[in-house]
């Protein structure tokens, strides 16, 4: 089975999310910090009169957190009714898939254990197949 | 087919709601043919949508209700309590199977036949409708029939909200292009639409809001029912009383309050409501007087729940107290009686001597105010033993806008909720004392030690770049005093607040409700999201709302009964002459602002027209006339007025320093204020200078003759001098009469009389009369003759 992948950069890795799932792509504006809230979650920001909560997907893989600025991408995902804008490095583009997501022996590393679903294979080179859903939720899940 | 089967469900499911009172009225009036009319319609049609749809079950049962029904319509048979009882359960097991075709599960086999004879032998049988019928059954089937019960208005509900929350949206977006349009010049021809577009807006926003309202009966409707049944169970008689049923409430806040009011009822009926013998006995009637009224209150809905039974026992709910540790032995010997039976909802405080199964369900009166204060919602008791318990809930309108007030602390913005604010004090311009014990600070506002948080504390927020580090008090700038339920509250400090505003709360991501700081978010005007603070939250992680909530309260008020040198508090405020005065607090009574068109600045002193009545206007002259609103004090001495006009209020502070004489008698002296010397007026040289009695101050009456000239001319003379006019001649303390008056009418007069004459100069038989124009010395007989009185 196909689908259409969105190829995202986070930390100079690429990963990939159904774009089923996406909503779609933003531009950053301003964020408002909220405080006390874990470390993953950047804030909230504004889209079309609607907050969004930000997610740095570096944070939440237990990265260096992405010193974000004005312009910068970010994936706009809902879960449960609420929406989230992942804050990316980069975003390259909708692609093809052209594999069922597979294991990798040895898997991904630390940090992307959690959040992998499988290798995929695109036309260009393969990537990370992550779950969204995790990159929500963050490190914190590891620990419960 | 699913479309079909859907709407058979909804329709079913609206009219077992509106028949249900309809069923326990003709219980009580088995001769009230309407009633079981319309029981009747409803079996049939339940009858005739199941042949339709194939459910033998359904149509059997409902079959037998309505041949049951239609042989005591013809009058072959009568309906006594049995035959109630037996339609009430085939009614139940029709909304049990009405659940389970929803959920397209299988009813449970068997129990129909019993059912169905306990219809058709009304006589004979003896079984137990009740054993066949166990009652958890009931309990589920009601459960789920009323949590579903909204969606009789037959339109999705996602589809509501999702219509609701677009046009919230649409407010928001209206918000920022306001903004773009503020910003963008010569924008001017677009204000005319821009206009039309807001008005529009509000409209619809309102027309949406009514969209989710319910008429409050929705919620009564279900409640005769479970009286019926607890006090059956029970054995007592209790009747319910519905009032303002006409009150519309949020449907999810109806949703959320059933439960809190089902719990109440239960308690009424079980532990308020005595038996009937036992009634009697207390003299009162037998059956038990349930009330449930609802009135609209400003921006809330106050809810009362009201039972005519034994009452609560303050001694009985302190003993439990302190033996649960919610209070110590000399914490509760400082409560008022009021104080001590609010402590049932104190958690894991439950009076009854032993759990009965109808209250005793694990579910407190602590979960009760816990889920109402959870809406934003208050509840609180009053009771006489022997005689009523009355609950009083405060129920929000609406949960989703919720007017807040903007603050920022630290750099960053938050919205606290109104209802939570009780007071905003700015440090700057009044002394606030603090104290440290522990670690822990305590600020001192009017004799109060009450508990202070920094906001940027509890954030763990950097402070105020801005403020100077090198200030002696670390206290923030202003001090918002908040109210988390009775009793409980504290003081909270930030750097700035900017204004009150209606905010669209929309939910927050788990991962940030998880905090425990915030309980919403909402865009500013400017489209900036902004997060609501959950004051009740952060009141709790910092153990300031405790389990003894109402304990606290006193020790508060007790503390201020300490002070008993007590400063005497004054006003501050800035006069048109740029001079810094003080007013002393008790003599002003509100400040007003006051047109400047109003304003009357010739005679002596300005005058100016306030709730239809003119009053002295002091402190302002011609020189000063404005254009702008004027603010002005009323100040009174008890029993005249006047206005101070003033060009800036500035505070309340209480008097600490000496008071100087000063030579100029307008004031009593100067006092140091904020080591600034203030002029304080002089209360009773203002008054005596300037105040004009309130109406009929004098307390005196005078009489009048009856015709169009007294009414026309005296009458204004006389009410000016400060009389009230007195038809009746035996009751007033003067009386004037015409000269020509017979001598009958004048010997009536209790009190003095006055004779006016119709020429300027007396004749000879009109000695000791007065001229009926001259104005002074109709005075001054009025004075003369009632000199002794007012004397």
């Amino acid at each position: 089975m196909t689908e259409m992948l969105l190829i995202a950069n986070i930390d100079g890795r690429r990963a990939a999310i159904p774009a089923s799932e996406i909503a779609s792509v933003i531009e950053i504006e301003e964020i408002v910090a909220v405080p006390m809230a874990p470390s993953h979650i950047v804030g909230l920001t504004a889209m079309r009169s609607q907050a969004l909560t930000v997610v740095c997907c570096r944070s939440s893989l237990g990265l260096v957190p992405m010193q974000y600025k004005r312009g910068d991408r970010a994936v706009v995902i809902k879960i449960d009714g609420h929406q989230y804008a992942l804050l990316v490095d980069e975003v390259e583009g909708v692609v093809m898939s052209s594999s069922e997501p597979e294991p990798v022996k040895g898997g991904f590393g630390e940090h992307w254990n959690r959040v992998a679903l499988g290798k995929v294979e695109t036309s260009g080179e393969p990537a990370v197949l992550i779950d969204h859903k995790q990159i929500v939720k963050g490190p914190q899940a590891l620990a419960a | 087919m699913d479309d079909l089967l859907a709407d058979f469900v909804a329709e079913t499911r609206e009219m077992l709601e509106s028949i249900e009172g309809e069923i326990i009225a003709w219980e009580a009036d088995p001769g009230d043919r309407e009633r079981l009319d319309s029981i009747f319609r409803f079996v049939h049609t339940v009858k005739g949508n199941c042949g339709f749809f194939d459910f033998p079950r359904l149509a059997k049962l409902s079959h037998a209700a309505e041949g049951a029904l239609g042989e005591v319509r013809s009058g072959r048979r009568a309906a006594n309590a049995r035959l109630v009882t037996a339609v009430l359960s085939v009614i139940d097991r029709i909304a049990a199977m009405v659940d389970a075709i929803e959920a397209k599960e299988e009813f449970p086999e068997g129990g129909d036949e019993m059912l169905v004879s306990a219809l058709e032998d009304s006589e004979g049988a003896v079984l137990d409708v009740a054993a066949s019928h166990p009652r958890e059954e009931v309990q589920t089937a009601r459960a789920s029939q009323s949590s579903a019960a909204p969606r009789s208005i037959r339109l999705p509900v996602e589809l509501l909200d999702r219509v609701m929350s677009g046009v919230s949206d649409m407010v928001l977006a209206r918000n920022d292009l306001a903004r773009r349009l503020r910003e963008t010049p010569d924008a001017g021809a677009l204000d005319g639409p821009f206009e039309r577009l807001s008005g529009i807006l509000s409209e619809v926003r309102e027309g949406i809001s009514q969209m989710r309202m319910h008429h409050i009966d929705h919620l009564y409707q279900s409640l005769p029912r479970l009286v019926r049944d607890l006090s059956n169970e029970l054995g007592k008689q209790v009747m319910i009383d519905f009032e303002g049923g006409d009150v519309e409430l949020d449907r999810e806040i109806m949703e959320m309050i059933r439960d809190p009011m089902t719990h109440l009822l239960r308690n009424a009926i079980d532990h308020g409501i005595e038996t009937p013998s036992r009634r009697i006995a207390a003299g009162k009637r037998e059956i038990g007087l349930l009330n449930v009224s609802a009135r609209h209150s400003g921006n809330e809905i106050r809810l009362t729940v009201t039972d005519d039974g034994k009452g609560l026992d303050p001694a009985k709910i302190v003993a439990k107290a302190i033996e649960t540790g919610v209070v110590t032995e000399q914490e509760a010997s400082r409560l008022s009686n009021e104080e001590k039976i609010n402590l049932i909802f104190a958690p894991g405080l439950s009076t009854a001597e032993e759990v009965s199964e109808i209250s005793g369900r694990g579910v407190g009166m602590d979960v009760v105010r816990a889920n109402l204060e959870r809406i934003g919602g208050s509840i609180k008791v009053t009771s006489k033993p022997g005689e009523f318990t009355s609950f009083q809930l405060q129920i929000p309108l609406t949960l989703s806008i919720v007017a807040g007030l903007t603050v920022q602390a630290g750099g960053h913005q938050f919205a606290i909720p109104q209802s939570y604010v009780l007071e905003i004090v700015r440090r700057r311009s009044s002394s606030v004392e603090t104290t440290t014990l522990g670690a822990n600070r305590l600020v001192k506002i009017r004799g109060n030690r009450i508990p202070y948080l920094a906001l940027h504390d509890v954030l763990a927020l950097p402070k105020n770049a801005g403020k100077d580090e090198g200030e002696a008090s670390d206290l923030a700038d202003i001090l918002i005093l908040v109210h988390v339920s009775t009793g409980d509250r504290f003081a909270l400090g930030v750097d700035s607040i900017f204004d009150y505003e209606d905010l669209v709360v929309k939910p927050l991501a788990p991962a940030i409700m998880a905090t425990g700081f915030y309980s919403g978010s909402t865009l500013l005007d400017n489209g900036t999201p902004i997060l609501m603070l959950d004051m009740r939250e952060i009141a709790a992680k910092h153990n300031l709302v405790s389990a003894t909530r109402a304990s606290k309260s006193p020790s508060l008020e007790a503390d201020a009964k300490k002070i008993v040198k007590k400063a005497a508090e004054v006003m501050t405020f800035e006069t048109f002459d740029g001079l810094e005065c003080a007013v002393r607090m008790p003599m002003v009574l509100r400040i007003d602002t006051i047109d400047p068109a109003t304003i009357d600045y010739h005679g002596k002193v300005a005058q100016t027209i306030i709730d239809d009545r003119l009053m002295p206007l002091v402190g302002i002259g011609p020189q000063h006339e404005t254009e702008e609103t004027v603010r002005t004090l009323r100040l009174s001495d008890g029993t005249s007025s006047l206005l101070y006009a003033v060009a800036r209020i500035s505070d309340t502070q209480p008097l600490t320093s000496e008071i100087v004489p000063s030579d100029d008698p307008a004031y009593e002296g100067t006092v140091l204020l904020n080591g600034r010397p203030v002029r304080l007026i002089d209360g009773h040289q203002l008054f005596a200078k300037f105040a004009r009695p309130d109406e009929a101050s004098n307390g005196l009456s005078c009489a009048l003759p009856d015709d169009e000239w007294s009414k026309a001319i005296l009458e204004p003379l006389v009410v000016a001098a400060g009389y009230r006019v007195e038809r009746n001649v035996e009751n007033c303390d003067v009386a004037i009469v015409m000269g020509d008056a017979p001598p009958a009418q004048t010997e009536q007069a209790a009190g003095r009389v006055i004779r006016l004459r119709e020429t300027e100069i007396a004749r000879e038989s009109e000695q000791g009369t007065v001229y009926r124009y001259d104005r002074d010395a109709l005075v001054a007989a009025l004075s003369q003759a009632t000199g002794g009185n007012a004397a």
